[in-house]
């Protein structure tokens, strides 16, 4: 589904992302692991378009999507759940689930989707007039996926949606983003919590300062005792 | 005496919510400060004139003034601040004041320095209520305010466009990652500013029968103002701030008999708001 050749990331002169590769097949699980400044933002960024590539290509079921602006790969199957949320804070919280189904044209696709959203989070529904900006952190996080969800896209792309989250919420999100991924949904999930991330997954990348160090299966990482020293406690 | 002040500070403020409302829509959406917005609002009067000296009919001068003021603001940001969106902000920003003054010289030397006059024959008699009197242009400025702001308010919480400027305006890479094409709702943003610039500038004509080249001036700043009190960016805060401002300057001229400047009047209540509420009265962070 996603093929990324050789992709760097620049900030001025300085190289976040040091020309990496890998892929993501369709129904797969994918995660990128790595520590505070690895550059997994700087990767997800860069493929949702909010970020030019300096170098690189990236191919999305066969077509090369490296200059088309967010909106067009939006348009072509590709959603994010990006860092720190991001949700329309002075909206409610029906109107940022409508924003996410902002491409469908037809009014009873669209009430099917938020009913479906609605179904998977209730606590959602019962605050569905309430303003994005006045949800717990764990509300905004389930808004923020839902909103993505809204869109239907095939491809997902997620940025530590766990993050700084109490520990009853973050087992609900690795729950979610699993059943999304066994209803077919392709998901490339950036992670600092590399325990839980692995164990869901079922391959994945571990990145250091714009490289990837490792890769490989889930399993085969989480028994690599290099990985497990440097970020599975031991 | 006090329903008095209130009518004719209603009046005021209407103006200004209308000339403000679109400064604080394309801040909103584009993050700069659109100073020859004030340029688009005396064209919109200079339109509004010259459509009435062909048609006699107000309505269809209105109309005429808002939409080529909203074509106008789409051609500002296509061909002006298009460009320079990825520089400092001091750039637009520089560029936006010599457009404004480039377009007052363009008037002048199109339609002459003098005021021009805006003379309109109301037939309608003044509502009168109690000791307080509504006259006919008052009622046109009212009911075109309205008019615009319910469909404005309607625009923006209502319609699928309205809420993807909104969204544009609260985070524009966001709504990009969702579908939204933000450059025409940019586009967008800035007709819906411009038209009811246009709108403002063709009721001020009519409201003080006079059209003249720099009659942006004080309502640059004014503008400026008033959406830094409203919280730059709020929709409600400016449509607030710009009716305090308003129902401020009538009741200093009429009660307080102080040497004082009317137009320096809205630069003290912000900065009187900002001492308590940094962020002006709707605003956030
Ligand atoms: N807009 C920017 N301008 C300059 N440098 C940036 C910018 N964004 C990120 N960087 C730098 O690029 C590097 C990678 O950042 P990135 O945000 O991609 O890391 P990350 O792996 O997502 O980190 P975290 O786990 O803290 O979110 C960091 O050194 C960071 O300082
Ligand atoms: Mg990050």
């Amino acid at each position: 589904m996603l093929d990324v050749r050789n992709l760097e990331v620049r900030y001025g002169e300085f190289r976040a992302v040091h020309g990496v590769s890998f892929t993501v097949e369709d129904g797969e699980l994918i995660t990128i692991i790595g520590a505070n400044g690895a550059g997994k933002t700087s990767i997800l960024r860069t493929l949702m378009g909010f970020q030019p590539a300096y170098r690189g290509t990236i191919t999305l079921n066969g077509k090369e999507i490296t200059h088309l602006s967010a909106h067009e790969r939006a348009k072509l199957g590709i959603g994010i759940a990006p860092e720190g949320r991001r949700l329309f804070g002075d909206m409610d919280v029906q109107e940022n689930l409508e924003m996410g189904g902002y491409l469908i044209q037809d009014k009873s696709l669209l009430k099917q989707r938020l009913e479906a959203v609605y179904a998977r989070f209730p606590v959602l529904k019962s605050r569905r007039n309430q303003r994005a900006k006045t949800l717990s952190g764990g509300e905004q996080q389930m808004l923020a996926i839902g909103r993505t969800l809204m869109g239907d896209p095939p491809l997902v792309l997620m940025d530590e949606v766990s993050l700084g989250l109490m520990p009853k919420y973050v087992q609900e999100v690795f729950r979610i983003i699993k059943e999304l991924n066994e209803e077919g949904k392709t998901i490339l999930l950036v992670e600092q919590n590399a325990k839980k991330a692995l164990s869901i997954a079922h391959r994945g990348y571990v990145l250091e300062t714009g490289r990837f160090r490792w890769e490989g299966e889930a399993q085969q990482l989480k028994d690599n005792p290099e990985v497990q020293r440097a970020y599975l406690g031991g | 005496m006090l329903g008095q002040q209130l009518i004719n500070g209603f009046t005021i403020g209407s103006i200004y919510a209308l000339i403000a409302l679109g400064l604080t829509m394309v801040y909103g959406v584009l993050k700069i400060l659109h100073i020859a917005h004030a340029g688009v609002y005396a064209m919109g009067a200079y339109i509004g004139l010259w459509v009435y000296r062909l048609v006699p009919n107000l309505f269809l001068a209105m109309l005429a003034a808002m939409f080529l003021s909203g074509v106008a603001g789409i051609l500002i940001e296509r061909f002006l601040y298009k460009s320079m969106l990825d520089k400092s902000r001091i750039v637009p920003l520089i560029a936006s004041i010599g457009l404004f003054i480039a377009m007052e010289e363009t008037f002048r030397i199109i339609a002459g320095p003098y005021v021009k006059a805006f003379s309109v024959h109301f037939r309608q008699k003044p509502w009168i209520l109690g000791s307080a009197r509504i006259s006919a242009p008052q009622m046109l400025v009212f009911g075109v305010t309205i008019v615009l702001l319910v469909l404005l308010w309607w625009v923006i919480t209502r319609t699928r466009m309205g809420k993807a400027l909104r969204a544009v305006s609260m985070d524009r890479e966001m709504a990009d990652a969702l579908g939204v094409a933000t450059e025409k709702i940019i586009l967008l943003s800035f007709f819906i500013s411009s038209a009811l610039a246009g709108a403002a500038g063709v009721l001020v004509g009519v409201f003080y029968n006079s059209v003249y080249p720099t009659m942006g001036d004080i309502p640059a700043y004014k503008a400026l103002a008033i959406i830094v009190l409203g919280g730059m960016g709020s929709i409600p805060g400016t449509i607030l701030g710009a009716f305090l401002i308003g129902i401020s300057e009538t009741f200093l001229i009429g009660y307080v008999n102080v040497p004082l400047p009317r137009d320096a009047l809205a630069f003290i209540v912000m900065i009187a708001v900002l001492m308590f509420r940094p962020y002006g009265l709707l605003g956030k962070e």
